[in-house]
């Protein structure tokens, strides 16, 4: 009995290291997907201060900034992804199911109709409209969701799903008035790039995940319980409605801020949770761990291609994290 | 008789659907106690109602001389287990994972297994004989080991009262009877409480102190195995023409055998 419950650890940790492992390769691949390759002395240069000027600037203010975002909005979608579906109890949820890339998008196509031309500059005010635009949508959804006996997480998705498709249609209505180069980038946008990767967005969208990360993390064991089933999860002591509406907030609030700088993707938060429940069980303890490094391993192998496959152009990063998810996701279906 | 539960006057339902109506009810302590009924009878929405699972719309449930809305749901789970009917549980999860759940009501933030964690899980796993399971997934186990697994996890709850909705259900005879075993054991030898939901009226007869006969929302009879298990009763109960007997191996009052009562006869 022990030997076996050692073998489930040992494999745990190897499969943890193993992430690891490929994550800092895959970075560093990443790294030196451009026209400009850098060696490790460089970066050591670059480090300790003494690189070139030219090659510093394209490291420190072009490929950094844009590495990390994809990487962390890898983290937070795919932890997000993992709690909405612990809470839900349901396999195929995700943050985009609540509609939350939706609204996004619907305000960031709104912005372009009604006010490009008013002098705003959107590269700045777009992650705010974005961030503003999944939080608004949340709330709808939680209003209608709840009901006397309080928040259903299904009825959630159900209502998720409707607002949804209700909001995509605005937003197609909304982009059928814009040019074709305003149709082009909200098009892109929708279908997710990283397009907000600054350093300012790189230590807000660190901060927020670190918190609510953490958050989750610290509250793994309410979420074991709370994949019981309500009526257990009750029994063992948990205020289910209260627990259920906090987790979803902390997930929706980091499914947001995602959002916010790598526009509509979706997929991630469906697919990484999965690989890593394959891969390690379904105890949050070391799930929501995992859930990180899968979440950040696929959306810069992700990136990698997208700046890569037909360079110098670049394909939406959430179409390429939705052409390596996708099969995988199938071959997963029809194994089980 | 002392009642560790009881249910003074509730009514519960769903929205405008009343099922049970004004109904006083008690557990008695240290007893094993079976509610059966016919289908729809609000069996299980009563044993929802004393376990808080679903809100009562007027009375109170009074859990060892407290009233049980007044009280933090974690100080209830400390007292009371349940186990709902046919619960799930997330693929992958092994058997000890699961027992390791039960102690969440004595766990505190992050909720690392302490030594009296680790204690309770083993006695569980030991109780149930579940130990050479306990690395196993659940869903690889069978129904009679799924059902002691989950049993299991409702003891490393360490509580003195156990509610069960329905433990037996989709068993074969011989792992209800087991389950049935196992449930005296805990009453004999650690003390417990238990209240459950049962269909099989020979096994509530044969293992219950205390039986509670319920019929649309409202209790018809109460009492020992031997007041309740009666033709009279089941009559009245379920509207069954039923034999009753003493079992010869128990000495416990039996249904040998049973037909659906005629229209033309009592009522």
């Amino acid at each position: 009995m022990w030997t076996k419950h050692l073998k489930k650890k040992g494999r745990q940790a190897t499969v943890i290291t193993v992430l690891i492992v490929l994550l800092f390769v895959a970075v560093w691949a990443d790294i030196n997907a451009g026209y400009r390759q850098i060696t490790l002395a460089q970066l050591w240069q670059i480090l300790t201060g003494h690189g070139e000027a030219g090659l510093t600037y394209t490291l420190i203010h072009l490929r950094l900034p844009r590495v990390l975002t994809s990487l962390l909005v890898g983290v937070g979608l795919a932890v997000s992804g993992c709690v909405i579906q612990g809470v839900s109890r349901n396999d195929m949820a995700e943050p985009g199911i609540l509609g939350i890339n939706a609204g996004a998008g619907l305000f960031v196509a709104g912005f372009i109709v009604f006010f490009s031309g008013s002098g705003l500059s959107a590269s700045l005010l777009l992650p705010f409209l974005a961030f503003a635009g999944s939080v608004c949508t949340a709330l709808v959804d939680y209003r209608l969701a709840l009901t006397r006996q309080g928040l259903s997480p299904r009825r959630l998705l159900l209502i998720g799903v409707a607002m949804s498709t209700a909001i995509s249609s605005v937003t197609t209505m909304l982009m059928l008035r814009m040019s074709d180069s305003e149709y082009a980038f909200v098009q892109n946008w929708l279908s997710g790039s990283i397009w907000g990767a600054t350093w300012p967005n790189v230590v807000m969208l660190f901060t927020g995940l670190v918190l609510f990360t953490g958050f989750v993390f610290y509250k793994s064991r309410t979420l074991n319980v709370l994949t019981l089933g309500h009526q257990t999860a009750t029994g063992l002591g948990v205020s289910v409605s209260r627990q259920t509406v906090i987790l979803l907030g902390a997930a929706i609030a980091m499914s947001s801020l995602c959002c916010a700088v790598g526009g509509g993707l979706s997929f991630v938060g469906l697919v990484c949770p999965h690989l890593a429940r394959r891969l390690v069980g379904p105890n949050f303890k070391i799930l929501i761990g995992t859930t990180v490094l899968t979440g950040a391993l696929l959306m810069t192998v992700s990136d990698i291609i997208s700046r890569t496959l037909l360079s110098p152009n670049e394909i939406s990063i959430g179409i390429v994290a939705a052409v390596i998810g996708a099969p995988y996701f199938l071959y997963l279906l029809i194994r089980s | 008789m002392e009642a560790i539960l009881k249910g003074e006057g509730i009514s519960v339902g769903y929205q405008q659907n009343t099922i049970i109506q004004e109904m006083d009810v008690q557990i008695p302590k240290g007893q094993i106690t079976s509610i059966i009924g016919p289908n729809g009878c609000g069996k299980s929405t009563l044993l929802k109602a004393l376990s808080r699972m679903m809100p009562v719309k007027t009375g109170q449930v009074i859990l060892d001389g407290q009233q049980i809305a007044q009280l933090p749901t974690i100080q209830v789970a400390q007292k009371m287990a349940i186990l709902p009917q046919s619960p799930q549980a997330p693929g992958g999860l092994t058997v000890e994972e699961l027992v390791a759940y039960g102690r969440y009501p004595h766990q505190k933030g992050f909720g690392k297994l302490k030594s009296e964690d680790h204690k309770a899980i083993q006695w569980a796993l030991e109780m149930t004989h579940m130990e050479a399971f306990a690395q196993r997934n659940i869903d690889a186990l069978s129904g009679g080991q799924r059902q002691r697994a989950w049993i299991a996890m409702a003891l490393a709850q360490d509580t003195p009262l156990i509610l069960l909705d329905e433990p037996t259900t989709y068993l074969d005879m011989a792992h209800q009877l087991e389950v049935l075993e196992l449930l005296k054991d805990l009453n004999e030898t650690s003390h417990k409480t238990i209240a459950l939901v049962i269909h099989d009226l020979n096994l509530a007869a044969r293992f219950s102190h205390w039986m509670i006969a319920m019929r649309e929302g409202k209790v018809l009879y109460e009492g020992t195995a031997e007041a309740v298990m009666t033709r009279e009763v089941l009559a009245d109960v379920f509207s069954l023409d039923a034999y009753v007997d003493k079992d010869p191996w128990t000495g416990r009052p039996m249904c040998v055998t049973y037909r659906i009562k005629p229209v033309y006869s009592k009522n």
